[in-house]
């Protein structure tokens, strides 16, 4: 399969276990979707498949272009096409949000990544920038602030989404992307997403509620509780949780 | 207590208080002048050499080098005044062992000068005193302290800021000497403005004292320190910030980085006279410990005694963040160039207004060095 592939994962956080076996098949060329109640494990089942130091792999595997990733460092997972929009994207005084990904692209440049769908240059990297922030509403005067600094929460989630665009990822995952946003927020971000759709991308979209799921259609929905997945299904699994609420799988 | 582990030669450390028991000894400075005029030509030369000013000097600039610089009343009374502030023996020993000494009045009048401070004599000791006068008129000063070699060095800065006058003053130390003390003395009088930048890398010892007397209304200091200590270094950093006058404004913050063993110190005091009304001040020294054998010993202070003000003092120290660290990696960049792009970022926050230039040569010294979090 291509794509994203966990296999058995557990995952412990300071000897507390939150990964209890998790098996998932994220393929290519499609939008997952993982919903789930607070506290099920799934900011952690992002930041593990990115590699936070954090957490420790204590069994399994995540396969991705068929290599077992969890040795791999987050720069070079990042350089392999993966990528983590956070739920809380970190602010960091002192580099502007241009400076910052430009730095990024020249990394990944410099790994071979996409080499030719990067900009060449710093001007063409600019044109590119000022296009698609446009595109998102992301107001140009934040591109040369200081990263994510002063920014209000559905800023900070638009400049995750700029940033996804600009580094051209083939797999990613986006955790709560939606939260933050007003309604018009979630439309354009959402149609940025679907935007990459095509057989060479895969995205898994982590969220708690069907609003931006309105926008981007997943083609599979999975249920995330307690540390595995309890249930997986269409569209119709978000319509049902959306009614049920997330108790009906406390005995799964 | 402290070792001064970066004292290459501990000869120094005993000279320096062979001096220091026998101060009273000498002669008193006025007779000691005298035997100045005895310092051969060339030697002065290349004293006078050392100082490097970018603009050229006119007559009307009023600039006295030394040794005349000893012999003119308004030294002798503006250093009677660093004296009378503060009395130690570091400041004394200007009088009776000084290696050189520059005075610059600037009047009415934009300047610009960049002081290069190198190896002034073949002495083991340096003791160099530049003093600026600055009425209505505005400062551009770089000072770039590159020493190298194996003596003490003590440099005494003196401003005095007066009618509206304003000062920008960007300090580069990155120096290579057994021991490194520079002192700065400013009195900012009426709607006066003091800007100060200062970085210090690299030097084993260094101490950097400043005590800004603001004694005019209307005035204004900003001191910026940011530092980077490795290997065995110890820097230690005070700042004074004496408040004498009502409707002034005084803010000291102090950035640093910490690798390896090194031990940095931060002594910040705002003092407010009795009476005074409408005092804006504030303190922070702040520090990123790279290493767990790094100290950083923050002592930031008040003492206030008027009640219409505002002040507030802070302190935070910590390891570099390891999940900023990951969110920069997340996106492609190497773990290595993460840690120095955070860094930089962290120290070049607290010089925004800093002249590019220096900047940019702090910038290079970060490029120039590993960075490494244990």
């Amino acid at each position: 399969m291509e794509g994203l592939l966990i296999k058995d994962l557990h995952v412990s956080v300071e000897g507390k276990e939150i990964l209890k076996g998790l098996n998932l098949s994220l393929e290519k060329g499609k939008i997952h979707t993982i919903m789930g109640p607070n506290g099920s494990g799934k900011t952690t089942l992002g930041f593990v498949i990115m590699g936070h130091p954090k957490y420790k792999v204590e069994k399994g595997e995540i396969i991705f272009k068929g290599k077992n990733i969890l040795e791999l460092p987050p720069d070079e997972r990042a350089s392999l096409g993966l990528f983590l929009g956070f739920q809380y994207p970190y602010e960091i005084k002192g580099i502007t949000f241009q400076h910052f990904v430009w730095r990024s692209i020249l990394a990944l440049k410099e790994k071979k990544r996409n080499g030719e769908r990067f900009p060449k240059n710093f001007i063409e990297f600019k044109k590119e920038l000022r296009k698609k922030a446009e595109v998102l509403g992301f107001d140009e005067k934040f591109i040369e602030r200081d990263l994510n600094v002063g920014f209000s929460g559905g800023e900070k989630k638009r400049a995750e989404i700029l940033q996804m665009l600009l580094l051209k990822p083939e797999f990613v995952i986006l955790d709560e992307i939606d939260s933050g946003l007003d309604i018009d927020s979630v439309r354009v971000v959402a149609e940025a997403i679907e935007s990459l759709r095509s057989p060479e991308f895969g995205a898994l979209l982590i969220t708690h509620y069907q609003r931006i799921l309105n926008y981007v259609r997943p083609d599979k929905v999975y249920v995330m509780y307690k540390g595995q997945i309890v249930k997986e299904g269409g569209f119709e699994l978000v319509e049902e949780v959306e009614k049920t609420g997330y108790k009906i799988f406390e005995n799964s | 207590m402290l070792t001064l582990k970066g004292i290459k030669n501990k000869n120094y450390l005993k000279e320096r208080e062979e001096i220091f028991k026998n101060l009273s000894k000498f002669p008193l400075p006025n007779e000691r002048y005298t035997d100045l005029r005895k310092i051969p030509f060339d030697k002065y030369l290349k004293i006078k050499e050392e100082i490097v000013l970018k603009d050229e000097i006119t007559p009307s600039d009023n600039v006295i080098f030394f040794p005349e610089f000893f012999e003119y009343d308004e030294t002798i009374k503006i250093l009677k005044k660093v004296f009378e502030e503060h009395k130690n023996r570091i400041l004394a020993t200007h009088f009776v062992f000084p290696t050189g000494g520059i005075f610059i009045n600037i009047e009415n009048k934009e300047a610009e000068y960049e002081l290069n401070l190198k190896t002034p004599t073949n002495s083991t000791y340096s003791f160099q005193t530049y003093i600026f006068k600055v009425n209505s008129s505005s400062l551009k000063l770089k000072i770039n302290t590159e020493q190298k070699g194996d003596y003490f060095s003590h440099n005494l800065f003196i401003f005095l800021l007066d009618n509206g006058s304003h000062v920008k003053v960007m300090n580069f130390v990155k120096s290579e000497i057994s021991y490194l003390f520079n002192s700065f003395f400013s009195f900012i009088r009426k709607d006066s403005n003091f800007e100060i930048y200062s970085s210090f890398f690299e030097n084993p010892y260094t101490k950097s004292d400043k005590f800004i007397i603001i004694e005019g209304e209307g005035a204004e200091i900003n001191i910026k320190d940011i530092f980077l200590t490795r290997k065995n270094m110890f820097l230690s950093l005070r700042n004074d910030l004496i408040f004498r006058k009502n409707y002034t404004k005084g803010e000291e913050y102090s950035k640093g980085i910490l690798l390896d063993e090194s031990v940095a110190a931060f002594y910040g005091l705002a003092r407010v006279d009795e009476n005074l009304k409408k005092i804006n001040a504030f303190v922070e020294g702040d520090a990123l410990l790279l290493s767990d054998k790094a100290s950083f010993l923050p002592v930031p202070s008040l003492e206030i005694l008027s009640n219409d003000l505002r002040c507030t003092h802070a302190v935070n120290s910590g390891p570099v963040s390891e999940e900023k660290i990951f969110y920069m990696t997340s996106r492609g960049l190497k773990r290595e160039d993460a840690i120095k792009m955070y860094v930089e970022s962290y120290l070049l926050s607290n010089i925004e207004n800093a002249e590019k230039e220096f900047k940019e040569k702090v910038k290079d010294y970060l490029n120039s060095i590993e960075i490494k979090s244990d």
